[in-house]
Protein backbone atom coordinates (compact mmCIF):
# COMPACT_ATOMS: atom_id res chain seq x y z
CA UNK A 1 0.00 0.00 0.00
CA UNK A 2 2.61 2.34 0.83
CA UNK A 3 4.33 1.73 -2.56
CA UNK A 4 1.48 2.13 -4.00
CA UNK A 5 0.83 5.92 -2.92
CA UNK A 6 3.87 6.85 -3.98
CA UNK A 7 3.45 5.08 -7.68
CA UNK A 8 1.47 8.79 -8.22
CA UNK A 9 3.77 10.86 -7.04
CA UNK A 10 6.61 9.68 -10.33
CA UNK A 11 6.51 11.55 -13.22
CA UNK A 12 8.68 10.51 -15.79
CA UNK A 13 10.41 13.46 -17.40
CA UNK A 14 10.43 11.26 -20.38
CA UNK A 15 8.18 8.19 -21.42
CA UNK A 16 5.18 6.41 -19.62
CA UNK A 17 4.09 5.08 -16.12
CA UNK A 18 1.32 2.50 -15.87
CA UNK A 19 0.19 3.72 -12.41
CA UNK A 20 -1.49 0.16 -11.59
CA UNK A 21 1.92 -1.21 -11.25
CA UNK A 22 4.77 1.29 -11.07
CA UNK A 23 6.46 0.16 -14.14
CA UNK A 24 7.28 3.15 -16.33
CA UNK A 25 8.65 2.94 -19.86
CA UNK A 26 10.86 5.16 -21.78
CA UNK A 27 12.20 5.16 -25.04
CA UNK A 28 15.49 6.83 -25.46
CA UNK A 29 18.00 6.81 -28.35
CA UNK A 30 20.58 4.23 -28.04
CA UNK A 31 23.86 4.51 -26.30
CA UNK A 32 24.95 4.61 -22.26
CA UNK A 33 23.14 5.87 -19.37
CA UNK A 34 22.56 6.31 -15.69
CA UNK A 35 19.18 5.67 -14.63
CA UNK A 36 18.15 7.45 -11.41
CA UNK A 37 14.87 6.88 -9.15
CA UNK A 38 14.08 9.30 -7.01
CA UNK A 39 10.82 10.78 -4.84
CA UNK A 40 10.36 13.38 -1.98
CA UNK A 41 11.72 12.18 1.13
CA UNK A 42 13.30 9.26 -0.15
CA UNK A 43 16.91 8.01 -0.31
CA UNK A 44 17.34 7.81 -4.43
CA UNK A 45 18.32 4.71 -6.02
CA UNK A 46 20.63 4.55 -9.16
CA UNK A 47 22.44 2.68 -11.66
CA UNK A 48 26.06 3.72 -12.50
CA UNK A 49 28.25 6.08 -9.94
CA UNK A 50 28.72 10.04 -10.17
CA UNK A 51 31.06 10.89 -8.14
CA UNK A 52 31.04 15.24 -8.56
CA UNK A 53 34.12 15.41 -6.84
CA UNK A 54 36.53 13.64 -8.82
CA UNK A 55 34.23 14.78 -11.67
CA UNK A 56 33.43 11.24 -13.16
CA UNK A 57 30.70 9.30 -14.10
CA UNK A 58 30.11 5.43 -14.90
CA UNK A 59 26.99 4.65 -16.41
CA UNK A 60 26.20 0.84 -16.52
CA UNK A 61 22.79 0.64 -18.47
CA UNK A 62 23.28 0.15 -22.11
CA UNK A 63 20.56 0.59 -24.56
CA UNK A 64 21.08 -1.26 -27.93
CA UNK A 65 19.46 0.05 -30.92
CA UNK A 66 16.12 -1.34 -31.41
CA UNK A 67 16.58 -3.36 -28.15
CA UNK A 68 14.49 -2.98 -24.51
CA UNK A 69 16.76 -2.98 -21.22
CA UNK A 70 14.33 -3.93 -18.09
CA UNK A 71 15.90 -2.48 -14.69
CA UNK A 72 15.19 -4.68 -11.44
CA UNK A 73 12.51 -3.79 -9.15
CA UNK A 74 13.77 -1.15 -6.31
CA UNK A 75 12.41 -0.06 -3.24
CA UNK A 76 13.31 3.40 -2.55
CA UNK A 77 13.96 3.77 1.12
CA UNK A 78 11.65 6.15 3.28
CA UNK A 79 13.68 9.22 5.34
CA UNK A 80 15.60 11.28 3.23
CA UNK A 81 13.14 13.77 3.98
CA UNK A 82 16.16 16.78 3.82
CA UNK A 83 18.57 15.87 0.89
CA UNK A 84 21.77 18.04 0.80
CA UNK A 85 23.07 16.93 -2.25
CA UNK A 86 21.26 15.04 -5.13
CA UNK A 87 24.58 13.87 -6.46
CA UNK A 88 26.63 13.24 -3.59
CA UNK A 89 23.88 10.73 -2.41
CA UNK A 90 21.37 11.23 0.81
CA UNK A 91 21.81 9.71 4.49
CA UNK A 92 18.86 9.44 6.64
CA UNK A 93 19.75 11.01 9.75
CA UNK A 94 18.79 13.23 12.83
CA UNK A 95 17.75 16.39 11.19
CA UNK A 96 15.25 14.10 8.71
CA UNK A 97 14.18 13.05 11.84
CA UNK A 98 13.53 16.81 13.41
CA UNK A 99 12.25 17.49 9.89
CA UNK A 100 9.41 15.35 11.12
CA UNK A 101 9.47 16.89 14.79
CA UNK A 102 9.45 20.58 13.86
CA UNK A 103 6.60 19.91 11.28
CA UNK A 104 4.75 17.39 13.27
CA UNK A 105 0.54 17.63 13.20
CA UNK A 106 1.26 19.15 10.02
CA UNK A 107 0.75 18.45 5.92
CA UNK A 108 3.72 20.94 5.09
CA UNK A 109 6.72 19.83 3.34
CA UNK A 110 5.33 17.13 1.56
CA UNK A 111 8.57 15.39 1.83
CA UNK A 112 8.22 14.77 5.81
CA UNK A 113 4.61 12.70 4.93
CA UNK A 114 6.39 10.27 3.92
CA UNK A 115 3.56 8.01 3.89
CA UNK A 116 1.26 10.29 1.97
CA UNK A 117 -1.40 9.93 4.15
CA UNK A 118 -1.62 13.76 4.31
CA UNK A 119 -0.67 14.84 8.00
CA UNK A 120 3.18 14.40 9.33
CA UNK A 121 3.37 12.10 12.47
CA UNK A 122 4.63 9.39 14.41
CA UNK A 123 4.06 6.91 11.44
CA UNK A 124 6.24 9.02 9.32
CA UNK A 125 8.69 8.85 12.24
CA UNK A 126 8.60 5.02 12.20
CA UNK A 127 8.73 4.70 8.97
CA UNK A 128 12.29 6.45 8.90
CA UNK A 129 13.41 5.11 12.10
CA UNK A 130 13.52 1.64 9.91
CA UNK A 131 16.21 3.17 7.35
CA UNK A 132 17.90 5.35 10.15
CA UNK A 133 21.81 5.79 8.79
CA UNK A 134 21.27 4.71 6.11
CA UNK A 135 22.55 5.93 3.61
CA UNK A 136 22.38 6.58 -0.51
CA UNK A 137 22.14 5.96 -3.46
CA UNK A 138 20.93 2.94 -3.37
CA UNK A 139 22.61 0.68 -5.76
CA UNK A 140 20.26 -0.41 -9.22
CA UNK A 141 21.03 -2.68 -11.96
CA UNK A 142 19.50 -3.94 -14.73
CA UNK A 143 17.91 -7.44 -15.31
CA UNK A 144 20.95 -9.49 -17.37
CA UNK B 1 34.87 61.11 37.50
CA UNK B 2 36.92 58.25 35.79
CA UNK B 3 38.78 56.41 38.69
CA UNK B 4 35.16 56.00 40.34
CA UNK B 5 34.17 54.19 37.45
CA UNK B 6 37.02 52.39 37.18
CA UNK B 7 36.60 49.84 40.06
CA UNK B 8 33.24 50.02 39.58
CA UNK B 9 33.33 48.07 36.19
CA UNK B 10 36.10 45.96 37.45
CA UNK B 11 33.61 44.29 40.17
CA UNK B 12 30.86 43.90 37.19
CA UNK B 13 33.21 41.81 34.87
CA UNK B 14 34.52 39.51 37.23
CA UNK B 15 30.95 39.13 38.76
CA UNK B 16 29.76 38.16 34.85
CA UNK B 17 33.04 36.39 34.31
CA UNK B 18 32.34 34.07 37.72
CA UNK B 19 28.68 33.11 36.70
CA UNK B 20 29.18 32.89 33.05
CA UNK B 21 32.07 30.30 33.13
CA UNK B 22 30.45 27.54 30.97
CA UNK B 23 28.82 29.87 28.53
CA UNK B 24 31.64 30.14 26.16
CA UNK B 25 30.05 32.06 23.51
CA UNK B 26 26.22 33.68 22.47
CA UNK B 27 25.70 30.43 21.25
CA UNK B 28 27.02 27.52 22.51
CA UNK B 29 26.66 24.38 23.89
CA UNK B 30 28.22 22.41 26.48
CA UNK B 31 28.18 19.35 28.62
CA UNK B 32 28.17 19.17 32.10
CA UNK B 33 28.14 16.99 35.24
CA UNK B 34 27.62 17.56 39.13
CA UNK B 35 29.19 14.08 39.99
CA UNK B 36 32.05 12.31 38.37
CA UNK B 37 33.05 9.64 41.48
CA UNK B 38 30.17 7.08 41.59
CA UNK B 39 29.86 3.18 42.61
CA UNK B 40 28.78 0.31 40.35
CA UNK B 41 24.82 0.59 39.87
CA UNK B 42 25.08 4.04 40.53
CA UNK B 43 23.16 6.29 38.43
CA UNK B 44 24.89 8.61 36.58
CA UNK B 45 23.81 12.23 34.90
CA UNK B 46 25.40 14.47 32.53
CA UNK B 47 23.54 17.65 31.66
CA UNK B 48 23.76 19.31 27.55
CA UNK B 49 23.10 22.87 28.22
CA UNK B 50 23.00 25.52 25.48
CA UNK B 51 22.63 29.17 25.20
CA UNK B 52 21.29 30.99 22.16
CA UNK B 53 19.86 34.52 21.24
CA UNK B 54 18.08 32.78 18.49
CA UNK B 55 15.03 30.51 18.80
CA UNK B 56 15.62 27.40 17.77
CA UNK B 57 12.93 23.78 17.13
CA UNK B 58 15.27 21.16 17.90
CA UNK B 59 18.72 20.48 19.02
CA UNK B 60 20.79 16.77 18.50
CA UNK B 61 23.73 15.26 20.21
CA UNK B 62 25.92 12.51 20.10
CA UNK B 63 27.78 11.35 23.08
CA UNK B 64 30.17 8.46 22.79
CA UNK B 65 30.91 5.73 25.89
CA UNK B 66 32.40 2.68 26.98
CA UNK B 67 29.94 0.47 26.89
CA UNK B 68 31.95 -2.39 29.25
CA UNK B 69 31.59 0.69 32.27
CA UNK B 70 28.19 1.92 31.34
CA UNK B 71 25.06 1.55 29.90
CA UNK B 72 22.70 4.39 28.45
CA UNK B 73 18.77 4.42 30.17
CA UNK B 74 17.18 7.62 29.02
CA UNK B 75 17.75 11.37 28.37
CA UNK B 76 14.82 13.75 29.22
CA UNK B 77 14.79 18.07 27.88
CA UNK B 78 12.82 19.83 30.40
CA UNK B 79 12.03 22.53 27.35
CA UNK B 80 8.30 22.73 27.35
CA UNK B 81 7.06 21.54 23.66
CA UNK B 82 10.67 19.79 23.03
CA UNK B 83 9.48 16.70 22.16
CA UNK B 84 12.50 13.43 21.88
CA UNK B 85 12.51 11.39 18.67
CA UNK B 86 12.99 7.61 19.17
CA UNK B 87 15.62 6.31 16.84
CA UNK B 88 17.86 3.07 16.95
CA UNK B 89 20.69 3.57 19.09
CA UNK B 90 24.26 1.87 18.71
CA UNK B 91 26.51 0.28 21.44
CA UNK B 92 28.63 2.93 22.71
CA UNK B 93 27.46 5.93 20.94
CA UNK B 94 24.07 7.91 22.88
CA UNK B 95 21.72 9.67 19.92
CA UNK B 96 19.25 12.00 20.71
CA UNK B 97 17.59 14.22 18.80
CA UNK B 98 14.63 16.56 19.92
CA UNK B 99 12.13 18.92 18.26
CA UNK B 100 9.35 21.16 18.85
CA UNK B 101 7.04 22.54 16.42
CA UNK B 102 7.34 26.27 17.74
CA UNK B 103 10.36 28.45 18.27
CA UNK B 104 12.00 28.54 21.41
CA UNK B 105 14.74 30.32 23.46
CA UNK B 106 17.25 28.05 25.61
CA UNK B 107 20.05 29.61 28.02
CA UNK B 108 20.92 26.23 30.20
CA UNK B 109 19.96 23.41 30.15
CA UNK B 110 18.62 21.17 27.01
CA UNK B 111 18.46 17.91 28.62
CA UNK B 112 19.37 15.35 31.07
CA UNK B 113 21.32 11.93 30.20
CA UNK B 114 21.12 9.32 32.24
CA UNK B 115 23.50 5.96 32.25
CA UNK B 116 23.83 3.32 35.18
CA UNK B 117 27.70 2.22 35.60
CA UNK B 118 28.55 -1.71 35.08
CA UNK B 119 31.62 -1.57 37.20
CA UNK B 120 35.27 -0.75 38.10
CA UNK B 121 36.00 1.99 35.99
CA UNK B 122 38.05 5.39 34.66
CA UNK B 123 36.16 6.09 31.73
CA UNK B 124 35.12 9.12 29.49
CA UNK B 125 31.98 11.04 28.31
CA UNK B 126 32.69 12.51 25.38
CA UNK B 127 30.06 15.09 23.64
CA UNK B 128 31.08 14.30 20.07
CA UNK B 129 29.06 16.21 18.20
CA UNK B 130 26.37 18.60 18.85
CA UNK B 131 23.94 21.22 16.76
CA UNK B 132 20.57 23.58 17.59
CA UNK B 133 18.25 23.62 14.93
CA UNK B 134 15.93 26.31 13.23
CA UNK B 135 13.59 25.64 10.66
CA UNK B 136 14.41 26.63 7.05
CA UNK B 137 12.60 28.66 4.44
CA UNK B 138 11.36 25.26 3.06
CA UNK B 139 10.39 23.76 6.40
CA UNK B 140 13.07 21.33 7.14
CA UNK B 141 15.10 21.40 9.90
CA UNK B 142 18.85 23.02 9.68
CA UNK B 143 21.57 23.66 11.57
CA UNK B 144 21.97 26.89 13.36
CA UNK B 145 24.93 28.87 12.27
CA UNK B 146 27.56 29.89 14.27
CA UNK B 147 27.06 27.33 17.25
CA UNK B 148 30.49 26.62 19.08
CA UNK B 149 30.51 23.50 21.50
CA UNK B 150 32.69 24.24 25.00
CA UNK B 151 33.47 21.29 27.34
CA UNK B 152 32.87 18.45 25.53
CA UNK B 153 34.83 15.87 27.99
CA UNK B 154 33.34 14.31 31.44
CA UNK B 155 35.64 12.27 33.08
CA UNK B 156 34.16 9.38 35.15
CA UNK B 157 35.99 7.66 38.14
CA UNK B 158 33.74 4.20 38.98
CA UNK B 159 34.35 2.38 41.73
CA UNK B 160 34.01 -1.28 41.66
CA UNK B 161 32.09 -1.32 45.30
CA UNK B 162 28.35 -1.88 44.33
CA UNK B 163 26.06 0.93 45.57
CA UNK B 164 22.90 0.43 48.02
CA UNK B 165 19.59 0.71 45.89
CA UNK B 166 18.50 4.10 45.91
CA UNK B 167 15.70 5.64 44.76
CA UNK B 168 15.83 7.00 41.05
CA UNK B 169 15.40 10.90 41.20
CA UNK B 170 11.96 11.63 39.02
CA UNK B 171 13.13 12.97 35.59
CA UNK B 172 11.11 16.10 34.27
CA UNK B 173 9.67 16.71 30.27
CA UNK B 174 10.13 14.61 27.49
CA UNK B 175 11.60 11.17 28.00
CA UNK B 176 13.46 9.63 24.83
CA UNK B 177 14.56 6.02 25.64
CA UNK B 178 18.12 5.42 25.17
CA UNK B 179 18.04 1.42 24.75
CA UNK B 180 21.09 0.36 23.42
CA UNK B 181 21.27 -2.51 20.87
CA UNK B 182 20.96 -5.69 22.86
CA UNK B 183 24.72 -7.56 22.11
CA UNK B 184 25.64 -4.76 24.23
CA UNK B 185 24.55 -5.26 26.93
CA UNK B 186 26.96 -7.84 27.71
CA UNK B 187 25.13 -11.04 27.07
CA UNK B 188 26.10 -13.05 24.72
CA UNK B 189 24.05 -14.34 21.61
CA UNK B 190 24.52 -18.32 22.49
CA UNK B 191 23.27 -17.62 25.91
CA UNK B 192 20.01 -15.87 24.88
CA UNK B 193 20.14 -18.55 22.22
CA UNK B 194 20.10 -21.23 25.23
CA UNK B 195 17.44 -19.29 27.02
CA UNK B 196 15.35 -18.80 24.52
CA UNK B 197 15.39 -22.95 23.97
CA UNK B 198 15.04 -23.28 27.40
CA UNK B 199 11.82 -21.53 27.84
CA UNK B 200 10.23 -22.72 24.26
CA UNK B 201 11.63 -26.57 25.84
CA UNK B 202 9.50 -25.45 29.11
CA UNK B 203 6.33 -24.27 27.45
CA UNK B 204 6.05 -27.36 25.53
CA UNK B 205 6.82 -29.76 28.26
CA UNK B 206 4.34 -27.52 30.84
CA UNK B 207 1.54 -28.02 27.82
CA UNK B 208 2.59 -31.63 27.38
CA UNK B 209 2.17 -31.99 31.15
CA UNK B 210 -1.12 -30.23 30.87
CA UNK B 211 -2.22 -32.21 27.84
CA UNK B 212 -1.68 -35.66 30.05
CA UNK B 213 -3.37 -34.24 33.08
CA UNK B 214 -6.15 -33.08 31.42
CA UNK B 215 -6.42 -36.46 29.39
CA UNK B 216 -6.27 -38.57 32.60
CA UNK B 217 -4.11 -41.21 30.67
CA UNK B 218 -0.33 -41.45 30.90
CA UNK B 219 0.95 -41.42 28.00
CA UNK B 220 4.38 -43.49 28.03
CA UNK B 221 5.59 -43.43 24.53
CA UNK B 222 7.43 -46.70 24.97
CA UNK B 223 6.04 -49.22 22.25
CA UNK B 224 4.44 -52.80 23.48
CA UNK B 225 6.18 -55.58 23.26
CA UNK B 226 3.60 -56.54 20.27
CA UNK B 227 3.82 -54.45 16.83
CA UNK B 228 0.80 -52.98 15.68
CA UNK B 229 -0.54 -51.95 11.72
CA UNK B 230 -3.45 -49.80 10.46
CA UNK B 231 -5.24 -51.84 7.40
CA UNK B 232 -6.55 -49.57 4.70
CA UNK B 233 -10.29 -50.55 3.79
CA UNK B 234 -11.30 -48.07 1.67
CA UNK B 235 -10.02 -45.23 -0.54
CA UNK B 236 -7.53 -45.48 -3.55
CA UNK B 237 -4.93 -47.27 -0.80
CA UNK B 238 -7.65 -49.78 0.00
CA UNK B 239 -5.64 -52.53 0.92
CA UNK B 240 -2.22 -51.36 1.92
CA UNK B 241 -1.02 -51.77 5.78
CA UNK B 242 0.85 -48.86 7.45
CA UNK B 243 2.74 -50.10 10.24
CA UNK B 244 2.82 -48.39 13.78
CA UNK B 245 6.63 -47.53 13.86
CA UNK B 246 6.80 -44.75 15.99
CA UNK B 247 5.18 -43.33 18.76
CA UNK B 248 2.76 -40.92 18.96
CA UNK B 249 1.74 -41.68 15.43
CA UNK B 250 -0.18 -39.18 14.21
CA UNK B 251 -3.27 -39.39 11.41
CA UNK B 252 -4.45 -36.00 9.28
CA UNK B 253 -4.96 -34.30 6.22
CA UNK B 254 -1.51 -32.39 6.65
CA UNK B 255 1.35 -33.56 5.02
CA UNK B 256 3.25 -33.79 8.72
CA UNK B 257 1.44 -37.05 9.98
CA UNK B 258 2.28 -40.27 9.75
CA UNK B 259 -0.55 -40.96 7.75
CA UNK B 260 -1.83 -37.99 5.72
CA UNK B 261 -4.99 -38.57 4.61
CA UNK B 262 -6.29 -36.07 1.32
CA UNK B 263 -9.99 -36.40 2.25
CA UNK B 264 -12.07 -33.24 2.71
CA UNK B 265 -14.00 -35.07 6.21
CA UNK B 266 -10.42 -35.13 7.85
CA UNK B 267 -9.03 -31.99 9.58
CA UNK B 268 -5.12 -31.62 9.59
CA UNK B 269 -4.06 -33.21 12.84
CA UNK B 270 -7.25 -35.99 13.26
CA UNK B 271 -5.80 -38.51 15.42
CA UNK B 272 -3.20 -39.77 17.12
CA UNK B 273 -2.30 -43.20 18.43
CA UNK B 274 -0.08 -43.60 21.25
CA UNK B 275 0.90 -46.54 23.62
CA UNK B 276 0.79 -46.92 27.30
CA UNK B 277 1.31 -49.72 30.04
CA UNK B 278 1.38 -52.61 26.57
CA UNK B 279 -1.70 -51.03 25.19
CA UNK B 280 -2.58 -48.99 22.07
CA UNK B 281 -4.98 -45.92 22.35
CA UNK B 282 -6.54 -44.10 19.74
CA UNK B 283 -6.94 -40.00 20.60
CA UNK B 284 -9.28 -37.86 18.85
CA UNK B 285 -7.43 -34.48 18.58
CA UNK B 286 -10.96 -32.24 17.20
CA UNK B 287 -12.42 -34.26 13.74
CA UNK B 288 -14.75 -37.07 14.10
CA UNK B 289 -12.65 -40.40 15.12
CA UNK B 290 -15.06 -43.93 15.36
CA UNK B 291 -14.17 -47.48 16.79
CA UNK B 292 -16.41 -49.86 16.01
CA UNK B 293 -19.14 -47.36 15.18
CA UNK B 294 -18.80 -45.63 18.11
CA UNK B 295 -17.38 -41.80 18.85
CA UNK B 296 -14.93 -40.84 20.49
CA UNK B 297 -14.09 -37.82 22.26
CA UNK B 298 -12.54 -36.73 25.16
CA UNK B 299 -11.55 -40.01 26.52
CA UNK B 300 -9.15 -42.25 24.39
CA UNK B 301 -10.38 -45.58 23.42
CA UNK B 302 -7.94 -48.48 23.55
CA UNK B 303 -7.54 -50.35 20.46
CA UNK B 304 -7.69 -54.32 20.39
CA UNK B 305 -6.61 -56.63 16.97
CA UNK B 306 -9.78 -56.36 14.68
CA UNK B 307 -11.31 -52.89 15.33
CA UNK B 308 -12.92 -50.79 13.08
CA UNK B 309 -11.43 -47.24 12.86
CA UNK B 310 -13.23 -44.38 11.09
CA UNK B 311 -12.19 -40.79 10.49
CA UNK B 312 -14.53 -38.59 9.02
CA UNK B 313 -17.11 -40.31 6.54
CA UNK B 314 -14.88 -42.36 4.66
CA UNK B 315 -11.29 -43.00 6.08
CA UNK B 316 -11.56 -46.68 7.15
CA UNK B 317 -8.58 -48.86 9.02
CA UNK B 318 -8.87 -52.21 10.65
CA UNK B 319 -6.19 -52.42 13.91
CA UNK B 320 -4.21 -55.61 13.91
CA UNK B 321 -0.67 -56.87 14.27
Amino acid sequence: MFLLDLEFQFVPQHGTAHPDDGIFTITIPAGEYIVEADAEGFLNARAGTIDPLAGTVDPVVIIASGETTTMETITLLAGDIFKVDFLLGGVIDEWDAMSIGINYGEAEPPAADLNCDGIINVLDLELLAKNYRKTGPTPWYPIP
Amino acid sequence: MKRVYVPFIAIVLAFVFAFNVHAQTSESIWLTASTTAYKTGETVSVTLNAISATPIQGFTFQIRYDPDCLRPINAASSIPGMNGLPLPQLSGQVDGSYASTTPQIVNGLLAEIRFVTLGGCQTDLMLESAALAIRSAEGFAAPLAGVTIGERNINLNIDKEVAESLPAQPLSGSILPLDPPSTSQGVPGWALGLLATLVVAGIIFGAFKLFRTRSGVTQKMSPPSRSAALHIKHGPQAGKSIVINKLPFLIGRDPLNDICLNDPHVISQHARIFATNNDYYLMDLGGETFVNGQAIRKSPAILKPGDVVRLGKSALFVFGS
